[in-house]
């Protein structure tokens, strides 16, 4: 059981590499869950909701080589319907800028393609 | 002289006058013995309708007054008004309830309505007829309060009191008054050193000259009531006398450190003990578990003041007070109890109160956040909520200042290490109001990491020389750690125990606690009111709230006005056999000189629980007496019915009574063979009425009382079950059928209930046939 799901250690060095609005974003989320609720995007290996969970615990990995962080459609209802009015959206924007250059980024193919070409 | 009673029907612009045929009812009642004058009127509660029944009073046409209109619980106080005006006892006016329970809910029966309402005027007149008056009852306090509790609560009360002109007896059980509380670095919502807050509080205690103190003093035994208390305090020796200068020479030569907690090392605090930073009294105070006593002896001999006598010995005294306030606050539940967290065993691990000790810049760190034992800097805090809290295995309750406590100590953290990492092991964050702004600051300006799960083990990591803490967070669904130097357990509260009060009623919870929502400050023993975390726990804000309502109650209390008028004793009748004193749930009755019961008008509250126990009828509230109550038996007609089965029904006035009213009104038909009597409680009945109306030919009787958890005196309705329990055997003794008694209870809202209910118990009657007694 404990080899299976061993206990993850908190450690926070990763958010450093964080800008300070995705920072504050994510100390501030009190977890309701809303933004989960009302994402849009498609592939949902993770949610606005579980991003800022994850950040929150300092998993950033976790965050940069998820799906969904391309997935995001950009409709923003996560920002607008948040109770702590916190800009979500936003902030998985500029996720995205750290996950673009990360080695074991899900940067979309056909995007790569694009670019590339 | 013959009573002269004037009937006054009431037809209510029609409700009652369109059904009832009030002038034949009038004519019939003007023939009936003790009444003088019988009329009906468009509406009595008009002011020409009152100066109807106002002037007759006054020229002295009528001396008692029935009124045939609506219910009790309405225009009562007009009613009682007028007869204030016109000079007349208010206990010679009855009401009698021709509307919600006669008109309104057997409409579509004129016929039947007309002998219900018969009846039910002719058991008024039966009743008023040997009736007595009663005067409001006052006695003379000299006005003292005891509290008990030196903290903030019982300083609060203490204060406000003696600011009113109350003579205040303050008794501490430790050497030094401030409670908890002057153990606090700071308290929210404001963050300020709670230090401010009580040297303020205890300059106008002082202020007043009124507030005598005693520390290190205990309650051993309370006797007696509201208004005549005796306490008996025993008073443990300090040691040090009052000429003391608090100079400290002796701290530095005690050679006995005494360490804060199982948690902490030891710091400054040595066996003789200073005040502190709250300093009331200025005495130290030797603590005789540490002290080695007289072979010692080094303090002693460098006190510069000679203040210091070892020879002390305790010392006994009881005083008088009108009324006690408990404030004996609250103790944290002991960590050491939780296992897997290790606190006493684990390095490190401290518990919410001992994080304010080290907070305070006194504290054995000098207030700086390094682990107490070892000195080691800080660099990770993890606090852990409701650490035996919520846990059926400790405490099964929230001790709801846990969460905020927690979030003002992170703010304690942040200020002498704005690096360090902070996690909160939470199940629910619980910040009601104005302490979500904390939670808020707390998350995005202190960046605490909030792990919801309560953590399983808390283990030492010797390589590391760490803490480590594992969890489940339930939010991310993943299994976590923590590693940090130290951990805080956010424990609950517990009560304090004061064995003299041991007997009060407690809550679930093991806190004592009045009647919740209509009484919360006065306990089920009147002249006793709880103040603080003795009630339940509470933050600073919430005690100082509730020493403030306990002052103010108990202030009314000690006014020298009864709140109700108090039940008669009828010596020559008693035989003392106690039971009345025994189950007034007020403690309001106790034997004279003589053993015969008497009743404290201040602290009864008029529940009639001592006149339904009594066996031989002799002590009643106005209205009970034997004599009233066998002139509105003998008034009931019993073969007026139309061959239903006549059921006398005593409701309880809190909710019952009203409940019937209430379905009266919403037009629901149950028979009008229903004769209800409305009591103060459905423990104020006395077997003997019910013994009574058997043998006299009623068919039935009901006695209604509140659901037992919700009667507002406590045991009523269970006293009234077991009563009518133990009459069943004399019934069938007297080969009369026991299913002819039976006890319901009802909410204020369940009139359609209760009809459903009184029509089952009037279909068993006509089962049973006739009462053999009936003639």
């Amino acid at each position: 059981m404990h080899e299976d799901r061993p206990f993850r250690e908190i450690t926070l060095q990763d958010l450093e590499r964080l800008d300070p609005v995705t920072i504050r974003t994510a100390r501030s989320c009190a977890n309701c869950g809303r933004c989960g609720g009302a994402c849009l995007a498609r592939i949902r290996d993770l949610s606005p909701a579980r991003v800022l969970r994850l950040l929150q615990l300092g998993r950033l990995d976790e965050v940069l080589t998820s799906r969904f962080l391309w997935a995001c459609i950009g409709c923003r209802r996560c920002s607008r319907c948040c109770p702590q009015e916190l800009d979500v959206a936003t902030a998985v924007v500029r996720l995205r800028r750290l996950a673009a250059r990360h080695p074991r980024a899900t940067f979309p193919e056909h995007l790569l393609r694009l670019l590339c070409s | 002289m013959p009573p002269k009673i004037g009937v006054y029907l009431c037809h209510c612009y029609g409700e009652i006058g369109k059904i009832l045929d009030l002038e034949k009812l009038s004519q019939q009642a003007g023939k009936w013995r003790g009444v003088a004058a019988s009329i009906h009127y468009p509406a009595l509660c008009s002011a020409d309708g009152l100066e109807i029944i106002a002037e007759d009073v006054r020229q002295g046409r009528v001396d008692r007054v029935v009124v045939g209109a609506c219910s009790p619980a309405v225009h009562r106080d007009t009613f009682l008004r007028l007869a204030r005006q016109a000079g007349l006892n208010e206990h010679f006016l009855e009401r009698c309830n021709l509307r919600e329970q006669c008109t309104r809910a057997h409409r579509d029966q004129p016929a039947l309505a007309m002998a219900k309402a018969r009846n039910l005027l002719k058991m008024a007149v039966g009743r008023l007829s040997p009736a007595e008056s009663f005067e409001p009852v006052s006695s003379s306090t000299s006005r003292s309060v005891l509290v008990v509790g030196g903290g903030i609560a019982g300083l609060t009360a203490a204060e406000n009191l003696a600011r009113a002109g109350v003579n205040v007896t303050l008794v501490e059980k430790s050497p030094f008054l401030g409670g908890k509380v002057a153990r606090l670095h700071r308290y929210y919502p404001r963050f300020c050193s709670p230090r401010c807050g009580l040297e303020v509080l205890m300059a106008r205690l002082l202020a007043t000259g009124r507030v005598t103190v005693h520390t290190l003093t205990e309650v051993t035994g309370v006797r007696g009531t509201a208004g005549n208390f005796m306490v008996e305090l025993l008073k443990q020796p300090r040691y040090v006398k009052d000429a003391c200068t608090g100079c400290g020479a002796c701290l530095e030569v005690c050679p006995v450190e005494v360490a804060p907690s199982a948690a902490l090392p030891p710091g400054r605090q040595r066996a003789i003990e200073g005040p502190g930073l709250f300093p009331y009294p200025l005495n130290y105070a030797v603590n005789r578990v540490f002290c080695r006593g007289k072979s010692c002896s080094r303090c002693v001999e460098v006190c510069p003041a000679g203040a210091i006598d070892l020879d002390q010995e305790e010392d006994r005294l009881s005083i008088g007070v009108d009324a006690i306030i408990l404030a004996a606050g609250w103790e944290p539940y002991d960590a050491g109890r939780i296992n897997n967290y290790g606190y006493g065993r684990l390095p490190g691990v401290i518990t919410s109160m001992d994080l304010e000790v080290l907070a305070r810049p006194d504290g054995p760190t000098g207030g700086q956040l390094i682990r107490p034992h070892d000195k080691k800097p800080v660099r990770r805090v993890a606090f852990i909520q409701c650490a035996g809290s919520r846990d059926k295995q400790h405490l099964a309750y929230c001790s709801s200042v846990c969460c905020a406590a927690t979030l003002k100590q992170i703010d304690y953290v942040r200020a002498v290490a704005p690096e360090a990492g902070i996690f909160v092991f939470y199940m629910d964050i619980r910040t009601p109001g104005n302490l979500e702004e904390l939670y808020r600051r707390t998350r995005e300006e202190h960046g605490a990491v909030f792990i919801r799960g309560n953590p399983y083990a808390v283990e030492w990591d010797p390589g590391a020389e760490e803490l480590v803490v594992t969890a489940d967070d339930t939010l991310s669904g993943s299994r976590v750690a923590v590693r940090a130097e130290l951990v805080v357990l956010a424990t609950g509260m517990v009560p304090c125990a004061v064995p003299a009060f041991e007997r009060l009623e407690k809550d679930t919870t093991g806190f004592i606690t009045g009647h919740l929502p209509c009484s919360p400050m006065e306990v089920r023993r009147a002249g006793i009111y709880v103040a603080g975390c003795a009630q339940e726990p509470m933050d600073v804000s919430t005690s100082v709230k509730s020493a403030l309502a306990a002052a103010a109650e108990c202030l009314a209390t000690i006014q020298n006005q009864s709140v109700v008028v108090p039940p008669v004793v009828e010596r020559h009748k008693c035989d003392r056999c106690g039971r009345c004193v025994e189950e007034c749930p007020y403690g309001a009755c106790s034997f004279d000189t003589g053993g015969y019961p008497a009743v404290n008008p201040l602290a009864c509250r008029g529940c009639g629980i001592c006149q339904g126990g009594c066996p031989l009828r002799c002590i009643y509230l106005p209205g009970f007496s034997s004599r009233e109550m066998a002139g509105l038996i003998e008034a009931v007609d019993t073969g007026s019915m139309d061959e239903q089965p006549c059921v006398l029904a005593f409701l309880c006035a809190n909710d019952a009574y009203p409940a019937l009213d209430l379905a009266g009104t919403r037009g629901t038909s149950y028979g009008a063979n229903i004769l209800a009597v409305r009591v103060p409680c459905a423990g104020a009945v006395n077997a003997g009425w019910i013994n009574d109306a058997l043998l006299s030919g009623i068919d039935g009787v009901l006695v209604v009382g509140c659901r037992t958890t919700e009667c507002h005196y406590g045991r009523g309705t269970s006293l009234a079950e077991s009563r009518v329990n133990n009459l069943r055997e004399t019934l069938q003794r007297m080969l009369v059928e026991p299913e002819r008694v039976q006890v319901l209870t009802a909410g204020i809202e369940d009139g359609q209930s209760l009809v459903a209910a009184i029509k089952r118990f009037v279909k068993q009657l006509q089962e049973l046939g006739p009462n053999p007694f009936k003639e």
